[in-house]
């Protein structure tokens, strides 16, 4: 009998306790394959998503031409939306697609040349790089053009449109070294490095078939994109890192240094791009300052996080309290027997232990701003600040 | 499960000392291997394993004390170290504090813990679902008593190593030795810097056990003191491998992204094949965070019961381990505020609080015992 109970209670247990805590089904999410940024001509941001449609495994019924037409139609879906950041064009995604949109899977993230012109790059992709679904491996493109519409073409010989960019991308670097392949987790590394320089892919639309192009370079001077290296130079470039094709995964300059000491792949790369640009005729175009841009965006976008998770404050306490009061009956009830054996000092030590159960239970519920042991450990903070600037000035300031 | 506790006068768990240096080693390696290599490599950049190594070279040296003390008091405690040198007030007034910010302590790690699920693997999940079923394991656990904890803690020990070797292994192809260089471009203060922090967190914590070190087997505790010092030495390898790692995959990006070796576990990736493994490795990882919370805990009410002296204290672990779950629950809910803790306030908490008290009754006991001698040698 005993063993039946134990067993129910662990068969229970573990009905409960296998699954995510939001309860989601697989078929609940849109799967991002792509994503296609620009600015539009008001300044505002406009996102393109490719999802994947894994709804369309029906074939036959139609003739050969048209079911192979529907069927690449149906692969991908293309949802357009916009807003002033990056954050808010993402919002509105269900709303068009119906369903939430799931980033862990996406291959690639276009950039408008446009865009990042105006705005550091930096700033674009904070959302890929700070949210916990998109992976560091995803590979950021600049776009020649309006960065949407290379997300219309249909993939040739890969499923959908965002793999085929993405084999284009680095099989394209490894076999032909004309462009580069970084991940976004590399540009971050880049963008943060002494010289501030970056290098990204390319894609564009080449010869009189108008063929989208992934090939040639495009730099990157404090975040901005500074100038587009053409494909001979990138090869150039490649063979002056002395590096074989394939090994391009080496970060653009001396990641480790500071300042004051230059890395000698640091030298060497600015000397490629030297030589680079000089044979161009070309230097660097200065570019405008951007407007108010990102930085408050960004606050609003957070700011509205923060509202819509007011709203489900209520639902939380009372989770909070079932919790508590769970465990607390699982407490009496596993420490009661014990509890009327045990001696009169197990007892009084017991109880006493109930008064700050009980008045931390009551924060907790309510999150009534009272005294706690934080208020108590802050009090160390000063002299603690103060040990800290001791030891490095620098931190202080 | 409650015959134990019930039986009035339910005899001291003992264990042996490789089993004691093993649940050291854990208790040292467990949580800070994912969380101390971030603000190390915020604060000293490339000297981040320079750091390292003077906080563990401080924590030898406690280590040392820990152990002079041991020495000086076989079979007994801290409280009873205490009452010897400082008489009854003397040591209530030193240990009460002591015990009231493990009481902190613990809940603090599980407060990791759920920041850490909270910002890498369980987004939507609130934390008090995570921090409870944690802590409801974690109580079971210090329940079952420190043997079986002992035994557990080989298979755990396994388990977590295992995942440090093979996240390290595996992100291989991605490692750049020049990432490492220059080692201190400004000069040795963020070093210093980052050294306050890794002493604080973990170094400083192993006063802790000076609390269970009588309760290893009587014809073992001789040994202890090498073996102890073994653990430190893996630990403090351990550590400076992880660090160097992830200075060697992220360069200047890895002071920039917490829970570095996760983030190294997410870059894995081997011919589409060996893809997506951080969760693998993450639960892994959260062993060592399970299994630190549960000896602290085991400690923590091991000194309740040494305090008000009970015969029996094991019936108070759900109470405590409710009490550490509201603490987690309601203390530091922010996650800037508890980095500032972590990097700021807890270093000179914990030495205040809990070296500084081991280190009077540690000078206390070194005078008498000179004092002791010299009149022995008179008389």
């Amino acid at each position: 009998m005993r063993t039946f109970a134990r067993l129910t209670v662990i068969w229970l247990m573990s009905m409960v306790a296998a699954g995510c805590w939001d309860n989601r089904e697989l078929d609940e999410y849109g799967f991002v394959q792509a994503v296609a940024i620009d600015r539009q001509d008001d300044g505002r941001i406009k996102l393109t998503t490719h999802f994947y449609n894994p709804s369309s495994k029906s074939e036959g019924g139609e003739g050969a031409k048209s079911a192979q037409n529907s069927k690449s139609a149906q692969k991908g879906i293309n949802i357009r939306t916009s807003g002033d950041t990056i954050f808010e064009a993402i919002r509105d995604i269900p709303m068009k697609l119906g369903r939430k949109a799931k980033w862990d899977h996406m291959r690639i993230i276009l950039l408008g040349e446009r865009l990042v012109r105006t705005q550091n790059i930096g700033e674009v992709l904070d959302y890929f790089s700070r949210d916990h679904e998109p992976r560091g491996t995803v590979l950021p493109l600049i776009a020649d053009g309006d960065a949407g519409e290379y997300l219309e073409i249909k993939p040739f010989i890969e499923q959908t449109i965002g793999q085929q960019f993405k084999k284009m991308e680095t099989d394209g670097s490894q076999y032909s070294a004309k462009t580069s392949r970084v991940p976004l987790y590399e540009l971050a590394i880049h963008l943060k490095n002494p010289s501030r320089t970056a290098a990204v892919a390319y894609i564009h639309r080449s010869g009189p078939g108008g063929d989208v192009v992934i090939s040639k370079v495009a730099f990157f001077k404090q975040g901005k994109l500074a100038h587009v290296l053409e494909e001979k130079d990138a090869e150039d470039r490649t063979g002056s890192r002395t590096e074989a094709p394939g090994r391009d995964r080496r970060s653009e300059a001396g990641e480790a240094g500071r300042p004051r000491n230059r890395h000698p792949d640091l030298q060497k790369e600015s000397e490629a791009l030297e030589t680079a640009r000089a044979r161009l005729g070309r230097s660097v175009r200065p570019h405008p300052v951007p407007g108010p841009g990102g930085g408050s965006h960004a606050q609003h976008g957070v700011k509205r996080r923060n509202a819509v998770r007011y709203e489900g404050e209520e639902v939380a306490m009372y989770g909070k309290m079932v919790c508590l009061l769970v465990l607390g009956a699982a407490m009496l009830l596993a420490d009661g027997q014990a509890l009327r054996e045990a001696g009169r000092r197990e007892r009084i030590v017991y109880g006493a232990l109930a008064a700050p159960l009980l008045y931390l239970g009551l924060l907790f519920v309510t999150q009534w701003p009272w005294p706690n042991l934080d208020a108590l450990f802050d009090l160390l903070a000063a002299p603690a600040k103060r040990i800290v600037g001791g030891l490095n000035p620098a931190a202080s300031s | 499960m409650n015959r134990g506790a019930g039986s009035a006068a339910a005899k001291q768990d003992r264990i042996g000392s490789v089993q004691m240096a093993v649940l050291f080693l854990f208790f040292m390696t467990g949580s800070s291997i994912v969380i101390i290599p971030a603000p190390l490599t915020n604060v000293a950049g490339n000297g981040a394993w320079l750091s390292l190594l003077i906080a563990w070279a401080a924590g030898a040296l406690l280590l040392a004390c820990v152990l002079y003390l041991n020495r000086r008091y076989p079979g007994r405690s801290l409280f009873e170290y205490g009452r010897e040198a400082l008489g009854n007030a003397g040591t209530a007034l030193l240990l009460a504090p002591f015990l009231c910010v493990m009481f902190w302590h613990v809940a603090g790690i599980v407060i990791e813990i759920g920041l850490f699920f909270k910002s890498t693997m369980l987004k939507e999940t609130p934390t008090y679902a995570v921090n409870s079923v944690l802590l409801v394991t974690i109580a079971l656990t210090v329940r079952a008593g420190l043997e079986v904890m002992a035994r557990m803690a080989s298979v755990f020990l396994g388990l977590m190593f295992g995942a440090i070797v093979l996240v390290l292994a595996l992100v291989g192809p991605l490692y750049h030795p020049e990432y490492l260089m220059p080692v201190m471009p400004d000069g040795i203060g963020p070093i210093l810097n980052a050294a306050y922090i890794a002493y604080g967190f973990p170094y400083a914590e192993l006063a802790v056990f000076a609390f269970i070190l009588a309760d290893v087997k009587e014809r073992d505790s001789a040994k202890i003191g090498k073996r102890l010092y073994l653990a430190l030495a893996v630990n403090g390898l351990t550590l400076l491998v992880s660090v160097a790692c992830s200075i060697m995959v992220l360069g200047p990006l890895s002071g920039d992204l917490k829970y570095s070796l996760y983030q190294l576990a997410r870059l894995i990736f081997i011919r589409e094949i060996i893809e997506r493994i951080e969760s693998v490795i993450g639960f892994s990882l959260i062993v060592g965070f399970y299994f630190k919370t549960s000896i602290l805990l085991h400690i923590l009410v091991r000194a309740l019961g040494l305090a008000f002296r009970l015969p029996n204290e094991r019936i108070l672990v759900f109470p405590v381990a409710l009490l550490c779950l509201l603490l987690s629950l309601t203390t530091y809910t922010e996650e800037a505020k508890m980095e500032e803790i972590v990097s700021i306030v807890w270093p000179l908490l914990d030495n205040l609080v809990y070296v500084a008290p081991l280190l009077l009754i540690a000078a206390v006991t070194a005078l008498r015992g000179r004092a002791g001698r010299s009149r022995g040698r008179d008389v």
